[in-house]
């Protein structure tokens, strides 16, 4: 209850802003093909929910795929360079300049090599979530309390015990955050890659609702689109709270 | 490397350790010998900075000396100065970890937990995590998973430094009970003239950077002691000259 209290300002604020649009464009200072009302956008997401659905599986896998692929690529691209100096002398600097790559112009590419399937989405996808999910982890490795890992020496654990026991629990609370921004990005990264091509997908449809004018299902699109990016960020919120129980702790 | 004899002994001989700041030496400890027989309590005191963390590292053998050799018990406890319970595991977790990471847990461990935790009046708190408990109660819970593991040498840091005097003094006792159980070895660092001439046999001042030793002391006080009784005259003088040496050396 209480945490259903928290969001109350939030929702107030929505709910007005949504009053305040809908009075507007009922004024007839707007065309609703400029500017849908939201009864609008619900009535054009519900006559077309069967097409928007079929859309939205597509992308739906997309970005799971993309972003589980890339949260293990991260985990192991970041023990690899926490473990290893070499390797983080070596990786670091590029993974930092990968960051400069326009991957928007990267997606034609893709098409060229990969075609217009599912792949090359999910390679984008993954393009895109990687970098804060492993820069978030090998900070959070990096910040584990140096007293901790001396305790685990004194009492003889090997490396890998102490990456196992020590090191990832303690990295726990930034990992998060970096999936967090992930999962927003996988989702970004998605649609950005069939924008560019496609047979299927919310970008696809979005963009020939764009091009025929129907504003109404470009915004329902979007909604969807951000319905896919909730629940995959809840997801992550969820998983938090089941694998880190002392953190619930420190609130009591 | 820190050798570690079957032999309750602990020995230092002449060790040094000079950190790499900015590509220069820095040296923390200086030139430090010292003989702890088997079963005696030893309190290190000295400014902030002197390498008494770093030589308890090294007994530890989480440093390596740059130069000198250690001869210390095989099975020893640790505490390090930021407190060593993982956040992420409960109290009875914490309590395991040792036995975990040599591959030993077993039901006899667990019933020696369980008999220790209700001993010790937190058979309650067996589920709570770390921040959950007072930190009175972290440290009695470090301390019971180092009695647990029936230690020759328990090395400790500043154990008592972050706790309310009132809890420092029941700790202190507590401490001193527990020592006397296990008829181990205690190396214990602390910043407190009074702690000190409370716990130990024999007390060691360090100078400030590089850490040397400037003063051996043996407290001449029977056991059991009462911190209320630690006034003689002599004990009076010998905690002055402490706080003298101490003074002298923070300028
Ligand atoms: N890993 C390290 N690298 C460089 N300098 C260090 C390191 N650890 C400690 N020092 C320095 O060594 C000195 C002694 O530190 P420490 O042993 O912690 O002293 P104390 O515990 O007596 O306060 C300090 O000046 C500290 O800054
Ligand atoms: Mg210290």
């Amino acid at each position: 209850m209480r945490e259903f209290r928290k969001y109350l300002p939030a929702l107030f604020l929505t709910l007005a802003i949504l009053i305040g649009w809908q009075a507007y464009v009922a004024s007839g200072l707007i065309s609703q093909r400029i500017l849908p009302s939201p009864s609008l956008i619900l009535s054009a997401l519900f006559d077309a929910k069967a097409i928007i659905a079929d859309h939205a599986l597509v992308t739906f896998v997309e970005v799971l795929a993309g972003f589980i692929i890339s949260v293990c690529f991260a985990v192991i691209t970041a023990t690899a360079i926490f473990l290893s100096t070499p390797v983080k002398k070596a990786l670091y600097p590029l993974l930092v300049a990968s960051q400069t790559i326009p991957i928007i112009a990267l997606a034609p590419l893709l098409l060229i090599w990969f075609g217009f399937g599912i792949v090359p989405k999910i390679i984008v996808v993954v393009i895109y979530s990687f970098f804060p999910v492993a820069v978030a982890l090998v900070d959070g490795l990096s910040a584990t309390p140096k007293n901790l890992v001396d305790y685990m020496k004194s009492q003889g654990a090997t490396r890998w015990q102490i990456l196992r026991l020590v090191n990832y629990p303690a990295a726990l609370d930034k990992f998060f955050i970096g999936l967090k921004i992930g999962a927003v990005y996988a989702v970004t990264g998605a649609v950005v890659g069939e924008f560019v091509g496609a047979y299927k997908g919310l970008g696809v449809y979005l963009q020939s609702s764009a091009y025929s004018y129907a504003t109404a299902q470009v915004f329902a699109t979007i909604l969807v689109i951000m319905a896919i990016a909730f629940m995959l960020l809840g997801s992550v919120f969820l998983v938090q709270k089941l694998t880190m129980p002392w953190k619930r702790a420190n609130n009591a | 490397m820190t050798t570690r004899l079957a032999t309750d002994r602990v020995v230092f001989e002449n060790i040094s350790k000079s950190y790499r700041v900015n590509n220069a030496g820095l040296k923390v400890v200086d030139d430090i010998s010292l003989t702890v027989d088997p079963g005696k309590f030893v309190c290190l005191i000295g400014p902030n900075g002197s390498g008494k963390t770093t030589l308890l590292k090294i007994l530890a053998g989480i440093e390596k000396q740059s130069a000198g050799k250690v001869t210390a018990p095989d099975n020893i406890a640790y505490l390090p100065q930021q407190g060593s319970l993982m956040p992420w595991l409960t109290v009875r977790e914490n309590l395991r970890l040792p036995a975990k990471i040599k591959n030993q847990l077993d039901n006899k461990l667990e019933k020696n937990i369980d008999r220790n935790l209700k001993q010790f009046g937190l058979d309650k708190f067996a589920g709570f995590y770390p921040a959950e408990l007072s930190g009175g109660m972290q440290q009695k819970v470090a301390l019971i998973r180092t009695a647990l593991y029936t230690p020759d040498l328990i090395i400790l840091d500043e154990p008592f430094s972050a706790l309310d005097a009132i809890t420092r003094l029941q700790m202190q006792v507590w401490l001193v009970e527990l020592w006397r159980k296990l008829k181990c070895t205690v190396i214990c660092v602390t910043h407190d003239i009074n702690e000190s001439m409370f716990l130990a046999d024999e007390i060691y001042v360090l100078s400030s950077r590089p850490g040397k030793i400037i003063r051996q002391m043996t407290v001449d006080a029977r056991r059991p002691r009462d911190i209320d009784k630690l006034s003689t005259k002599r004990l009076l003088n010998a905690q002055k000259e402490l706080r003298e040496l101490l003074v002298n050396e923070r300028i």
